[in-house]
């Protein structure tokens, strides 16, 4: 009896160190499966491999696809969350976890905790900037912060705190979607051309922009606030690139005309 | 003995013969597949017109050529009940290998039944091999980029497309040349009134009672649209302060909540007398008729015109014992007295995009033949082919469409078109259970708007709250296919295509995210629950 203790104990030590050796492909291809919204194989992949902390956090994110079909996904789902961000809040995972735990909050609870996810949000950026998924929030965080009813004073120094957030984001989507969603809300909620416009145009010049019917927005958007602002060699320059971009659209012809206009006006600017 | 009743013996003979059928049909195919060597491949579809059917039969031969082994079968099911048939199909688990996504089907979570072709799209399309199209990605072989195909959630491809169309009058040349002397069409709505002014004085001189248009409810939703959005040009750039292009539906449903425009507005009294005149122009009882009815009463002689889209036209064309003449629809113009003051001019056609995909269903059993089947009639071959034949609109680029497929194409000079009600589905609704008012024997724009403006209120909060719950429900749906993506792309940081994926996706859920919040609390607003 005592040899087979041994015995076990490598067969043991020999499975983890298959399971650990498959890991990384299994988690791989749940993470495929996943972004590909086939919950059911992703589940299976990430639940082959419960042991690493990036395997639960797959598995968590895998209920979540779940989730509107039933409450119990929901809640394993957020349980798992909570386990892995108070193991460790400050491992990529955990960081994972509390921003996910934040994005359910706000989508999944019915009434939910405003207040409390824009702390969430606000932590994340202060305290692991550049992080790839904390980095996230800030577009986020923006959204809630910017379309709230609050007095003219507030949102002012709301608006300030957005724009105080850019220059510490790193990553070229976050840069460009917290930039995208300010210069939505000067123009929807202040119609600020002057405060909007550098903030489109600074997505425009780096190509972060990479769907087109967001492209034929901001394009036509940028070319409008320019011309209004009396930036004119601006206006033309995107009106320009709008024609070239979208030969086809059904606006084109009418920016055709404007770029005749232009032309054909006295320089302003 | 107990006697046995013939009837029941009837009964039980007809009962077993149904059901030796049923057998029969459902182990056909496979039956077929284990004992006649070859692959089935089957494909369905609702576009019902004749030249669209004859044209994939056309292709299908040409493929069945080329893989003997290969045998394709076209299933043709009638738009009406195609969602109810497909999503049969889909849950029984034995759906066709490709089927036609639209009407309803996939419902926007393309997952749970396609695959998604995306990794291919970007490589060359091997049919194209030889030709001026060798090499190209497939994706880029089509006009808009297969645009049509993508799903804006996930970015994933699912399927490609040989469908287009863009709307049309259809004439019948020799009762035009018989009621005005001449086949010349009217381009403008104002002579287009002048040729329904000429038809009734000919029906009064020679007792007779033709129409002008053979109306359905489908083609007067179009038509009219068509002509409602030209009167709201102004109106819409009116309430868009940022820029100066009319807002969209959805902003403009939103204003008039906010009590930026109401219907004393010149462009919706003078867009409701436009739809009045139109809606006079059409066959009595149009909005209960079907396409069928319509296209009986155009082939019959007893209209003049129809209005539908480039799609129908092989089947109106073949099914009519005369010459059949093409035409826009004519907008007012300008210098019209009645419409022109409310226009920017006539509104520009947006280029062509496809629809209708083609998707290989999870459950295919032959996936990599359902893709090269797909690749097949979408080479520039096979597309020139189905294009001549369906008299379709090519979808892939460098085919010159035939000579009498011109007056299809989209004519992209004019204006951008103004905003109408139809935000979703409670607005249209009630719009369309309201519009009778405007034909005869009523013919009140007054009573019209009236009635609407009793409802639209409601209408527009029903509509505006299911635009927030839709785009939540959005944003749920993608968010672990994103969180998916930042894993993976963390793991590969030069995987250029995944990361431009994530970006898309990233940026998509942000717009849908914000627009929401801002819907949200313009409602608030104009609920009075915010100061």
């Amino acid at each position: 009896m005592r040899t087979a203790y041994p015995i076990l104990f490598s067969l043991a030590l020999c499975g983890t160190m298959v399971a650990a050796a498959s890991s990384p492909s299994t988690a791989q291809s749940g993470w495929v499966a996943l972004a590909r919204m086939n919950a059911d194989t992703a589940k299976a992949d990430f639940s082959a491999t419960t042991s690493t902390r990036e395997s639960r956090l797959g598995h968590a994110l895998a209920l979540l696809s779940g989730a509107e079909k039933t409450a119990t996904n929901l809640q394993n789902c957020r349980r798992e969350l909570i386990d892995l961000r108070d193991e460790d809040s400050s491992d990529d995972y955990g960081i994972a976890a509390t921003y996910y735990l934040a994005r359910i909050a706000q989508h999944y609870e019915k009434e939910p905790d405003i207040a409390a996810i824009i702390s969430t949000y606000r932590d994340l950026l202060s305290r692991h900037p550049g992080h790839p998924v904390a980095e996230l929030a800030a577009p986020k965080f923006a959204i809630l912060l910017l379309y709230a009813d609050v007095a003219s004073d507030e949102q002012d120094a709301r608006f300030n705190e957005i724009e105080a957030l850019l220059p510490s984001l790193k990553h070229p989507h976050n840069q460009r979607d917290t930039r995208l969603v300010l210069a939505d809300a000067f123009l929807r909620l202040r119609r600020n051309q002057e405060r909007a416009y550098p903030l489109i145009n600074y997505c425009l010049d780096r190509g972060l922009i990479l769907r087109s019917t967001r492209l034929n927005q901001y394009l036509l958007q940028a070319a409008e606030a320019a011309r209004m602002l009396g930036l004119r060699s601006e206006a033309l320059r995107h009106y320009e690139r709008y024609i070239e971009t979208f030969p086809h659209d059904d606006k084109t012809d009418e920016v055709r005309r404007l770029v005749q206009r232009l032309n054909g006006e006295p320089e302003h600017a | 003995m107990p006697r046995i009743s013939l009837r029941l013996i009837g009964v039980c003979s007809l009962v077993l013969i149904a059901f030796g059928i049923s057998i029969w049909r459902v182990a056909l195919p496979r039956w077929e597949e284990n004992h006649g060597g070859k692959t089935i491949l089957r494909f369905c579809h609702w576009q019902l017109e004749p030249g669209v059917r004859r044209a994939f039969d056309a292709l299908v031969k040409d493929y069945e050529a080329l893989h003997p082994n290969v045998r394709v079968k076209q299933i043709t099911i009638p738009g009406h009940i195609y969602l109810q048939w497909g999503s049969t199909q889909l849950v029984g688990g034995q759906p066709p290998d490709l089927m036609q996504i639209g009407q309803g089907i996939s419902r926007g979570i393309y997952f749970n039944d396609f695959l998604p072709i995306t990794s291919y799209v970007s490589a060359p399309n091997p049919y194209n091999a030889g030709g001026p199209l060798e090499g190209v990605p497939w994706r880029k072989t089509f006009h808009d980029g297969m645009r049509g195909s993508f799903d804006a959630k996930t970015m994933e491809c699912f399927g490609a497309s040989l469908c287009n169309n863009t709307l049309r009058i259809f004439c019948n040349r020799e009762l035009l040349t018989k009621v005005t002397g001449s086949d010349t069409f009217p381009t403008t709505f104002a002579e287009f009134r002048q040729l329904h002014k000429r038809l009734q004085i000919y029906n009064q001189e020679h007792g007779s009672s033709l129409l002008l248009i053979a109306g359905s409810k489908f083609s007067s939703q179009i038509f009219f649209r068509n002509l409602s959005a030209n009167q709201t040009q102004k109106l819409g750039s009116r309430l868009n302060p940022l820029m100066d292009f009319p807002v969209d539906d959805k902003d403009f449903a939103l204003s008039y909540l906010e009590g930026s425009w109401d219907f004393n507005d010149p462009a919706i009294q003078q867009g409701v007398r436009l739809i009045s005149e139109a809606a006079a122009m059409m066959s009595p009882g149009f909005s209960q008729t079907g396409n069928d009815q319509a296209h009986l009463q155009f082939a019959q002689g007893h209209a003049m015109l129809m209005v539908l889209s480039s799609l129908q036209a092989t089947g109106i064309i073949e099914g009519s014992p005369f010459d059949v003449t093409i035409h826009p629809i004519p907008q007012p113009q300008l210098d019209d007295p009645d419409y022109g003051p409310q226009m920017r001019g006539p509104i520009a056609e947006p280029a062509l995009k496809t629809y209708g995909a083609f998707g290989i269903t999870r459950s295919s059993r032959h996936p990599e033949i359902a893709l090269d089947f797909l690749r097949f009639i979408t080479s520039q071959k096979s597309c020139r082919k189905y294009s001549r034949l369906s008299r379709n609109l090519p979808t892939v680029i460098g085919i010159e469409p035939a000579e009498e497929m011109r007056p299809f194409l989209p004519n992209m000079e004019g204006y951008p078109a103004g905003p109408d009600l139809k935000t979703h589905a409670a607005v249209i609704a009630l719009v369309e259970q309201t519009r009778h008012l405007l034909a005869p024997p009523i013919s009140s724009p007054e009573q019209y708007l009236a009635t609407l403006k009793d409802g639209i209120r409601d209408a527009m909060h029903t509509d505006l709250n299911r635009h927030i719950r839709n785009s939540f429900f959005s944003i749920r749906l993608v968010e672990p296919s994103i969180g998916a993506n930042i894993q993976l792309a963390a793991s590969q940081p030069d995987n250029d295509e995944l990361i431009s994926k994530m970006s898309i996706q990233l940026g998509a859920q942000t717009d849908i995210e914000a627009s929401a919040y801002y819907t949200q609390m313009r409602l608030r607003k104009v609920d009075g629950l915010t100061p």
